[in-house]
């Protein structure tokens, strides 16, 4: 039998990346192509069909393909989904622009209002309700609803939400609206709160379902175009999607099943390169560390304490998600900030960014404004004659050019003035890494950076020197993490369940059953073929009765009880508000459950090159240009040990080691570098 | 500037994150539901002098631009490294506490042997003790009714606990567990701040720590002066209330049981500063509403109406206290804004709320960018009822009750929710409903309720409830703007005011006024109609203020009341001048009956109180409102309200825009 294959691949702004590994040793094979913003999954054929051809790879040798995309979500922030209709209680219209009242920015006069994604003249007031027991107070009237329906599609509505008040225990007032629909409208989608996402909290459930019904068809209808062409190609496999969660599903199931896929990968691009992360670090023996993704405008980073950080509260644009999401917080700067000397004389970075069009000066696209990247450049960060492989044609006189005014306006050299911008946009990003340390209860010293993204691996090590952090690791293929992360990564699914107040042993029991039948009836329904290790994790939001603030209590297998929960619960408490909760009420607001099962794929061999001989380059430091060398980081071998200041380029990004740093390749093939922390930046 | 333009901005970053890792520490870790829900704590670093350097911007309530810090700094000096203090007593610390369930702490920090810097940090802790569960009461007359007065002790001494503090305060709490997680947070944060702020100097040096605060407290001061310079330069006037309280008699006529609480503020801009006079203010009150400032002109709470408005319009200014460096002010002594000590204050927040108002109707005047005031109200509904099951009382979790923004320049107001309340979540109502025995039936827009105008104001809200057993209590705190409408700007109509109603469309209909306390019976229904915010006009036409103000106006006439609260302020011995305002207001006010307030009706009311009414006009010491004779910053800063210029003779202040 011949060599088996799986792909990754993931679509991002600019690049489409596609990796390819051998099943049996583990070896990848990466490669970008451009993006295609019209029609997305055109770049993943062409990227496949390359890719194919260059390896020698026959489709049918491919066992696994899984696919991270942004359609969802740029479909969303661009509102150039369906057009969607909500149907409410009555009494609660403006649900959706209420929200939870708080403003975006409280002390700022001009903030603008929350934006709901349903036109307010959209949504319509069902007669019907019920008590938080259950309990009927008024009944549905069907010819309301279908009235209510039928005037929203007559005006152009193209999808419908349905969120009642206590659906997420009492789902069937829902149930009944979307018969209701799927008789007098057949075909048009339906999204119900309580089907979706069964978790008390009004806005945010039917923010779930407003999502979906956006959404979910756009979704559909990519999916299957894509999954039609690679069928077409030859590929005859198990074809999977990646999620918010950091695991993937498959994308061949029932249509219906778009709406909810729509809203469980909204955040899959940062998630799944966590995931791959997540792996990169296991394989190093590093497990408490903070991921630095820098891109154009921002740096995208999650805090990994042991295991992978999970958010109930995150947030897409204006809309709060609260199907857990790999935790990932967008800071600081990115490589398109503009720089410039404000009107009292004070060098700044951004918070403008020159993004990805026009882009920095250096990349000669038109751009002329000074970016963090062409700081790089003038500093010798980057080296130009190697960057991207050659994909962006770097001009170091277009970035001097761009920063001469300001160097000029501070009286300092273009050097000087270059290498002050990365140190305030070290500053920024650490100002805002050590607050967001702070809430998860971390210390960075003592954590490991490990930076991917076209320019994270040039600013990590100042980063970590200003925070104190010791290591950095770069992955051997940082620009290709994610399309790695959704090969490699888990199949994942997270379920909850209402529950509300006090719970019997029993109660538990039956709760975390029945969710566990579900995920198991999920998992059965995947194509899990590659994926048969199951593990389950149950999980609770726990409060003390009267308190209006849960926390996230994990309980094993072997100790389903309230008196476990009650312990795991005081230890958490303990922790988290070092008071001891006594013997007051639990209130148990809902159950929840994970289950992932993890893929098998050996770990990729690194041979490694056979060089380590660097050639003369200068690099600013304190101001001045100084001595440094240059590695080319496909020729390093393992073991290679490498004295800052030095610059390593590579395919898909550009590394800095700075003075009194050390870089040496592990024998994975990552760059490790340990970070001086003494040293004075006065 | 001493500072580099590179190291400054580096530094700037730096401090930022001091104070945001602060905050961060105390909100994860501490109990209180006041910080969990509505981000009521604070955290800022200030200068040896007590300027407020660096301070959170997202995270709190935000109310540190203009914290005084000097009084408490030098309550405990000299100071080792590791000593903390504590107090929330108003008189104590020179307007840093205005309220007892406010724990403030502050911690030096040292450089070399040397204090460069204060951090501090409060939160507002569940309950200090006191008459009721929670602290505050509107009905409290005498600050001790407030809870536990703690003079600035230290916690920590050279960083060992004094436990009997610890001790001493959790037992006088109704809730010590959490009082003493709370105090456990501040101390936690204000070690990061000490840790934090000895790296910095580290890696940058002490010398450049100390140029940068420097340098950022005057930058935030010369761009302030160069906003205020964008207004037109001259004097503004505006007159607004804390509303009293009516009593509706069975023949349909209203007698006053409080008086309204006058606010009177003349504004005056040019050359870079503001002055803000309050004279005209009412005297403190007997109700816990006094706003103790410790006569400080930058107070953060007279202070905060004027920093948003510089930080919405440069997002990127420093964010420190030499934002409020070219303010001065003049703060009667005894009067409701600079009270005597001892004034309860646990309410106070109803007295800066409508300050800001005030603020920003002299704002409308001055700028070409007029912006109409919101509700102006931050009122908070709790529901009890006693869980027939257990037999234990249960309370909700306080539902926010908001109402609109006002319109502002180019955009129209926001609804239900305005800045004076907008850090506030609400409660899911799912969660309402699963927690207490009610059935919410509306909870929506009060559509039609924001003033009109080319940009209207934000409606208000409309939150309906039917209890469905007996015996459940609703507790409505703060709610205002039941009569005086708010206002509308430039041509702009008033905002709709709010009002409760008890049984809605049936006979037993009731208005319940301010509703403080009501226990419903199984199928009662509670409705709350938020105001709407002001509407802002196209520019033609002033104020309107809706007629219930209007009318007050035509029955009081402004100078009358003027010359009142000077009577008070100028002839009462300090003492006694809460009770005899109050006496003499009702005394007037029932002299006036169907009629209007003449000079003859208060003259006859102050002979008989024993007051000169000639004394009154004209005599009354103020300030100098001169801003080119207002005294630098740094000397007299503090004692602006205590200094006491020469009797001026002006126009008695007539509420601006219908003058």
């Amino acid at each position: 039998m011949s060599a088996r294959y799986r792909l990754g691949v993931d679509v991002g702004g600019t690049f489409t990346d596609i990796v390819l590994a051998d099943a049996s040793t583990g070896e990848l094979r990466t490669d970008k192509v451009p993006s295609d913003a019209g029609q997305p999954a055109r770049a993943v054929i062409a990227g496949v069909t390359k890719m194919l051809a260059v390896s020698g790879v026959e489709p049918g040798q491919i066992e696994y393909f899984s696919h991270g995309q942004t359609f969802a979500l740029n479909t969303l922030l661009q509102r150039t989904g369906a057009r969607v209709g909500l149907l409410v209680t009555r009494g609660f219209p403006d649900l959706l622009s209420i929200g939870r009242l708080r403003l975006s920015d409280p002390i700022d006069y001009f903030t603008g209002p929350r934006r709901p994604l349903v036109d307010p003249t959209d949504v319509r007031e069902i007669t019907e309700r019920l008590r938080a027991d259950g309990s009927l107070v008024t009944p549905i009237d069907p010819d309301q609803v279908r009235e209510a329906v039928a005037a929203l599609v007559a005006d152009g509505v193209e999808a419908v939400a349905v969120a009642f008040l206590h659906s997420h225990r009492f789902g069937h007032h829902e149930a009944q609206v979307a018969d209701i629909i799927a008789e007098a409208l057949p075909g048009l989608p339906v999204a119900c709160s309580s089907r979706l996402w069964p978790e008390e909290k009004e806005y945010e459930r039917a923010t779930v379902a407003v999502l979906a019904a956006h959404v979910g068809r756009a979704l559909g209808d990519y999916l299957q175009y894509l999954s039609s062409e690679l069928r077409a190609l030859g590929l005859d496999c198990p074809m999977h999607i990646t999620k918010s969660n950091g695991g993937v599903t498959s994308i061949d199931s029932h249509p219906r099943e778009f709406l909810r896929t729509a809203v469980e990968t909204l955040l899959s691009g940062p998630a799944s390169g966590v995931a791959g992360t997540m792996r990169v670090a296991a394989t190093a023996g590093v497990d408490q560390f903070i991921t630095m993704d820098m891109g154009g405008t921002s740096v995208d980073c999650a805090i990994v304490d042991g295991r992978i950080p999970y958010s109930t509260e995150s947030e897409i644009g204006e809309f709060p998600l609260i199907i857990p999401s790999v935790e990932v917080s967008s800071i600081g700067a990115g490589g398109g900030s503009v720089i410039r000397v404000d009107e009292t004389g004070v060098l700044k970075v951004g918070p403008r960014s020159a993004g990805a069009h026009p882009g920095p000066s250096c990349y000669g696209r038109g751009g002329t404004e000074p970016t963090l990247t062409d700081a790089y450049v003038v500093c010798g960060y980057i080296d130009p004659a190697d960057f991207a492989s050659g994909a962006v044609t770097i001009d170091t006189d277009r970035a001097r050019t761009a920063l001469e005014p300001l160097a000029v306006k501070l009286g300092l050299t273009v050097e000087a003035l270059a290498e002050a911008a990365v140190a305030v946009a070290t500053a920024m990003m650490h100002s805002q890494l050590i607050p967001l340390c702070a809430q998860h209860g971390v210390d960075p010293a003592g954590m490991t950076l490990i930076a991917y993204g076209g320019a994270g691996p040039v600013q990590a090590a100042l980063l970590a020197a200003a925070l104190k952090m010791p290591e950095v690791l770069i992955p051997n293929s940082p620009g290709t993490l994610c399309a790695y992360g959704a090969l490699a990564t888990d199949m994942r699914v997270d379920l909850v369940s209402p529950v509300g107040g006090t719970v019997t042993d029993a109660e538990l029991a039956d709760g975390w059953d029945d969710l566990q039948r579900r995920a198991e009836q999920w998992y059965a329904q995947q194509d899990h073929r590659l994926h048969p290790d199951v593990r389950i994790t149950r999980w609770a939001d726990v409060q003390l009765s009267g308190q209006s603030f849960t926390l996230p209590i994990t309980l094993s297998e072997d100790d389903i009880s309230v008196k476990a929960l009650r312990e795991a619960f005081t230890g958490a408490y303990l922790k988290a508000y070092a008071v001891d909760p006594g013997d007051a009420d639990l209130d148990v607001r809902c159950l929840r459950l994970t289950l992932a099962a993890s893929a098998f794929l050996p770990e990729p061999v690194f041979a490694g090159g056979r060089s380590i001989s660097g050639t003369p380059h200068r690099v600013v430091e304190d101001g001045e240009p100084v001595a440094a060398s240059i590695y080319r980081r496909p020729l390093l071998p393992i073991g290679a040990v490498m004295q800052g200041p030095a610059v390593i380029p590579a395919p898909d990004t550009s590394i800095f080691v700075p003075s009194g740093c050390t870089a040496r390749v592990d024998q994975h093939g990552n760059l490790r570098i340990t970070v001086s922390l003494g040293g004075s930046h006065a | 500037m001493r500072s580099s333009p590179v190291v400054l901005e580096i530094l700037a970053h730096r401090f930022a994150a001091v104070v945001e890792e602060m905050a961060e520490n105390i909100r994860r870790t501490s109990f209180s539901i006041f910080v969990k829900q509505t981000a009521d704590f604070g955290t800022c670093l200030v200068t040896p002098d007590g300027e407020v350097f660096a301070a959170p911007r997202r995270i709190s309530g935000n109310l540190m631009i203009g914290v005084p810090a000097k009084a408490v700094i030098e309550s405990l000096a000299p100071y080792a490294p590791g000593d903390i203090g504590l107090s929330n007593d108003p008189d104590a610390t020179g307007g840093l506490v205005t309220h007892l369930p406010d724990l403030w702490a502050w911690q030096p920090l040292f450089i070399d042997g040397e204090i460069i810097a204060y951090a501090l940090s409060f939160v507002h802790s569940s309950d200090i003790g006191g008459s009721v569960p929670s602290s505050i009461d509107w009905g409290h007359t005498d600050m001790h009714q407030e809870g536990l007065l703690i003079p600035p002790v230290r916690m920590l001494t050279a960083g060992e606990r004094n436990q009997a503090v610890f001790d001493l305060v959790a037992r006088n709490s109704r809730v010590p567990s959490q009082n003493l997680g709370d105090l456990e947070a501040q101390v936690a944060g204000l070690r990061t701040a000490q840790r934090r702020l000895s790296e910095i100097a580290e890696s940058y040096g002490k010398s450049a720590v100390e140029d940068a605060i420097a340098d950022l407290i005057d930058t935030a001061s010369f761009k302030a002066s160069a906003l205020l310079d964008t207004l037109t330069p001259g004097s503004y006037e505006f007159v607004d209330y804390v509303e009293g309280i009516e009593r509706l008699e069975a023949d349909g006529s209203r007698v006053t049981e409080v008086p309204p609480t006058r606010l009177a503020l003349r504004l005056t801009v040019g050359e870079g500063r503001a002055h803000l006079d309050f004279d005209g203010t009412s005297p403190q009150v007997l109700e816990a509403i006094n706003l103790h400032t410790g006569g400080e002109p930058g107070h953060y709470m007279l202070a905060f109406a004027l920093v948003n408005w510089f930080y919405s319009q440069d997002q990127q200014i420093p964010y420190n206290s030499g934002l409020v460096r070219p303010l001065t002010a003049n703060l009667p002594a005894g009067s409701i804004l600079n009270p005597r000590p001892g004034a309860p204050c646990g309410v106070r927040a109803a007295v800066f709320f409508r300050i800001m108002d005030c603020v920003v109707g002299c704002l409308a005047q001055a700028s070409d960018r007029a912006m109409a005031p919101g509700a102006g109200l931050v009122a908070i509904a709790s529901i009890a009822h006693v869980d027939l099951a257990s037999g234990e009382r249960k309370v909700s979790v306080g539902q926010p009750l908001t109402g609109g923004s006002g319109g502002r320049p180019g955009q129209p107001g926001i609804s239900g929710t305005s800045y004076m309340g907008g850090w506030l979540r609400n409660v899911p109502n799912e969660v309402l409903e699963s927690d207490v025995p009610v059935l919410v039936e509306e909870y929506k827009y009060r559509r039609g309720s924001g003033g009109s105008g080319s940009q209207p104001g934000g409606d208000g809200l409309v939150v309906q409830i039917r209890s469905l057993e007996d015996d459940v209590t609703f507790v409505v705190r703060g709610l205002e703007r039941l009569f005086y409408q708010p206002f509308g700007v430039a041509g702009g109509g008033p905002g709709a005011p709010g009002i409760a109603t008890l049984n809605p469309g049936t006979p037993g209909e009731r208005n319940l006024g301010r509703v403080g306390s009501i226990t419903l019976k199984a199928g009662d229904v509670l409705r709350v109609e938020t105001p709407g915010g002001g509407g802002l006009g196209s520019g033609a036409g002033g104020f309107d203020f809706g007629e219930a103000r209007e009318s007050y106006d035509r029955r009081f006439p402004q100078p009358l009341q003027n010359q009142l609260v000077h009577a008070v302020l100028g002839q009462v011995p300090s003492a006694r001048q809460a009770a005899v305002y109050r006496a003499l207001y009702l005394r007037i006010d029932r002299a006036a009956g169907d009629g209007v307030v003449t000079q003859a009706v208060l003259d006859e009311a102050l002979e008989a109180a024993g007051l000169d009414a000639a004394r009154v006009s004209g005599e009354m010491p103020v300030a100098d409102p001169a801003p080119d004779k207002a005294h630098p910053p740094g000397e007299t800063r503090g004692e602006a309200a205590k200094v006491e210029a020469p009797g001026r003779t002006g126009t008695a202040p007539s509420i601006g825009g219908t003058a």
